[in-house]
């Protein structure tokens, strides 16, 4: 994975679109996951959201690298 | 207060149980404020270690943002932190479109800057909350983008690269300290104002129903009321960014906090209707309906508490819909005492005005039955939302808001231009505080006060940071000595921020701070940059509190004729404006109207609540008259339009310029057309006679009854002496202070 990637002309970092597009599939899991009471049943709900986070991020970022 | 009671209770006490009462208080009082200062100091570290190792320009613009987007509970600083995300990068792209475009003509470029610097000044002081708080970001990014781009156009977008990352790096940091370490979570507090809202309702009602409710406290009670739903609002703002729970739910905690503004208001006409009665010596059809709210109030409380949770509403509303049901069988019981009771007294039996109570309960119970509904859906995610209503969204009034952002823009242009003229090479930094002193204290309640403690905080952080960075750091090594050294200067101003009284001294003291230490890499250590940012900033907060003070500074007699033009063009709207959907309209305005009044008024000195009576007695008849326009459109010919027409015209004379004549004549006007059907007034209850049919209040269609009833309210509210002395007494208040300050325009009335 190329570190930087082109748009119009200006040099972003390739992680920020990745950031981007996981940031929004989180939002909807994390939705999904309130609306059907899901976080009732775990200890640590903010961990938990963090983690969740976390884990998309970098499992997007490494498929992608490959 | 539960405190002191229990200090009370305890007082002639073992020295032993003096130290524990003494432990609790702490635990209750300072314990939060500690874990918040301590949670908010490795935020900062953690913020500063990454930006370091990251190798970031400034790392003390990531440690602001902890400062700035720490706040006590975790929804908060995720709200506030998605708010600043979105202004930092709405600024920072107008400050790269700016850089490109406009670079060459540096005059251009300052008024477009004051230009967009004014216009989310506007935005700022329109809305409430945090997303006025994106607006003063992103007015406040582009120019500290911008400016420093000014001298080096090429380098616009690493300035903006940088101050974005740096800015979402300290947000990261704050969001997972605030989340994650000992968090104090708004969830619950938002659970908690839910039930409270609605239990404190009931207690007021009982309160009411007891006769304790004397007139202060009742008009005390209704801003309670609208100040607890704009709290309310601003929690489940926060609670939408801390709790998925919460998102989802989000539709109906804004419809419950709408209902539950409505049925003040609904319990606000029927309560001035009885005390109208009881002042005109109907004192049968109050005792007659007081009567009444003893099953009601047993209906509300069953097993003499209020429901503590959704599904315990559900049973009070079953109960509640029963007993509306109900209600004309009820009223038929208490229409016979009344009878009675009127007849051995000799007078004549007031049919059509206990029509009149009647229906006026009724819409009360209407309005009660759809906040609890609203709040037995809270946890019924499956089934629809059971109504809709328009949204509430709290925002001051665009006049206001605009003339902040003229201010803003005006302070910028100043500042820039003795700048500019004066060659002063801190100039920049003064600019950019000023202009965000005006953008961040344009809706405060008193702006002044904010800016001279903001203002105080500065002066206090020079010489430290002075202390810090010339004979401290000098003599460090390592990133845990810079945090030690650190850390009794952000624990204390961060504590301070924790105690409201002095919130703005330390968040003033943190703003300078961390700016003029300027923590970097390389430290760079130049005494004489240092006084001239420092000198420079302090210089632009007295600015813009200048600027504050001086210019169209919140004047209270501005503002409540501004008030006064909304309420008169609600009560124009109820008077003019089409039928379909007015109703809707009308009460969301009148929340609007209630919110702004609450929100700006100066507490301290009790100036609102005339202003809030009068609000809410000009609410009262703007409802009347939407119901009497349903009713005559319904009538057709039997009441004829020029009629209804003049009537219309008279009662909004009337409260365009209060005065006994044109009171005289409005009430004139109702006359004419109660004596256009007289019979009608004459006849039995309606309500009473209709318990064949079994039809519940609301469904009685008969226009000319709907009519009659609705003439009679109208005349009641004009006749009330009291009503009509606070519509006299707000317009004696501005001509007082008319008086006071010699101002062109005269408002003495022929009359």
């Amino acid at each position: 994975m190329p570190r930087e990637v082109a748009i119009y002309g200006v040099l972003l970092p390739t992680l920020l679109p990745i950031l981007i597009g996981v940031a929004a599939c989180y939002w909807l899991l994390d939705t999904a996951l309130g609306r059907f009471g899901f976080y009732q049943r775990v200890w640590h709900p903010p961990l938990f959201r963090l983690s969740l986070f976390i884990c998309l991020f970098v499992g997007a970022a490494w498929v992608l690298q490959q | 207060m539960p405190d002191s009671n229990a200090i009370a209770a305890s007082s002639p006490a073992k020295p032993v149980s003096v130290i524990a009462e003494a432990l609790r208080d702490w635990r209750a009082l300072e314990w939060p404020k500690w874990i918040f200062v301590l949670r908010t100091f490795l935020a900062v570290c953690a913020a500063l270690w990454i930006a370091f190792r990251l190798g970031f320009t400034s790392p003390s613009t990531a440690m602001t943002t902890v400062f700035i987007v720490s706040l006590p509970q975790a929804g908060q600083v995720l709200a506030k932190s998605f708010y600043r995300t979105i202004g930092t990068l709405a600024g920072a792209a107008i400050a790269i479109l700016l850089i490109g475009n406009v670079v060459q003509d540096r005059n251009l470029f300052i008024v477009l800057l004051a230009a967009w610097l004014g216009i989310c000044t506007t935005g700022a002081a329109y809305f409430r909350g945090f997303q006025a708080y994106a607006f003063v970001l992103s007015g406040y990014t582009a120019s500290i983008i911008a400016l420093p781009a000014l001298a080096q156009p090429q380098a616009v977008f690493d300035i903006a690269l940088f101050r974005v990352s740096e800015v979402m790096l300290g947000i990261f940091c704050a969001g997972v300290f605030a989340d994650l370490l000992l968090p104090n979570r708004v969830t619950d507090q938002l659970i908690k104002a839910v039930r409270e809202g609605y239990a404190s309702f009931i207690d007021y009602l009982q309160q009411a129903r007891d006769g304790r409710l004397e007139l202060a406290a009742f008009e005390e009670s209704n801003l309670a009321f609208i100040t607890r739903a704009i709290e309310f609002e601003g929690l489940r703002e926060s609670g939408y960014f801390e709790n998925p729970e919460i998102r989802v739910r989000s539709a109906r905690l804004r419809l419950y906090n709408a209902e539950f503004m409505n049925v003040g208001t609904a319990f606000y006409g029927f309560y001035a209707m009885l005390g109208r009665r009881r002042r005109a010596g109907d004192e049968a059809i109050v005792a007659a309906f007081r009567a009444l709210s003893d099953p009601l109030l047993m209906a509300l409380q069953p097993g003499g508490r209020p429901p503590a949770n959704a599904a315990e509403a559900r049973r009070v509303l079953s109960d509640l819909r029963e007993f509306r049901s109900q209600l004309p069988q009820r009223l038929r019981a208490t229409h016979v005492e009344v009878d009675t009771a009127t007849r051995a007294a000799g007078k004549a039996f007031p049919e059509i005005r206990f029509d009149t109570v009647a229906r006026q309960f009724d819409r009360f119970l209407e309005a009660l039955t759809r906040v609890t509904e609203a709040y037995a859906a809270l946890d019924q995610l499956g089934a629809k939302l059971p109504h809709r209503v328009a949204p509430f969204s709290p925002h001051t009034e665009t006049l206001g808001a605009v003339m902040m952002g003229l201010r803003a823009f005006l302070t910028v242009l100043l500042v820039a231009g003795f700048w500019i003229v004066s060659a002063w090479p801190a100039g920049a930094s003064a600019t950019i505080i000023a202009g965000v002193i005006c953008a961040l204290f344009a809706a405060a309640p008193k702006p002044a006060v904010a800016a001279r403690n903001l203002l105080y905080g500065f002066i206090i952080a020079m010489p430290a940071a002075g202390f810090l960075l010339f004979a401290v750091l000098p003599h460090l090594e390592g990133f845990a000595l810079l945090c030690a050294a650190f850390a009794p200067f952000a624990m204390a101003s961060v504590y301070a921020m924790a105690t409201p009284s002095i919130a703005g001294i330390g968040l003033g003291f943190n703003l300078l701070f961390a700016n003029l230490v300027g923590i970097n890499n390389v430290m760079d250590y130049d005494p004489i940059g240092f006084f001239n940012n420092g000198i420079a900033q302090i210089l632009g907060v007295i600015a813009g509190l200048l600027m504050l003070t001086a210019v169209m500074p919140a004047a209270p007699r501005e503002f409540a004729l501004r008030m006064r033009a909304q309420l008169r063009r609600n009560a124009e709207l109820a008077c003019r404006a089409r039928l379909i959907g007015l109703r809707a309209r009308f009460e969301s305005r009148t929340r609007d109207s209630l919110v702004q009044l609450v929100s700006r008024a100066d507490r301290s000195r009790g100036e609102h609540l005339p202003q809030l009576a009068h609000a809410l007695a000009v609410l009262d008849l703007g409802d009347a008259i939407i119901h009497l326009r349903r009713a005559a459109r319904d009538a057709g010919a039997r009441f004829p339009a020029p009629m209804l027409n003049a009537l219309l015209h008279n009662i909004l004379a009337l409260l365009h310029r209060p005065s006994p004549i044109k009171r005289a004549a409005a009430l004139a006007a109702v006359e004419a057309a109660i004596a256009l059907q007289p019979d009608i007034y004459q006849l039995p209850s309606v309500v009473i006679d209709d318990v064949a049919s079994d039809r519940p209040i609301h469904a009685i269609d008969d226009p000319l009854w709907r009519m009659a009833t609705d003439l009679m309210r109208i005349r009641g509210i004009l006749n009330d002496e009291p009503w009509f002395a606070e519509m006299v007494r707000t317009l004696d208040m501005d001509r007082a202070q008319i008086a006071e300050e010699p101002a062109p325009e005269d408002t003495s009335d022929a009359a």
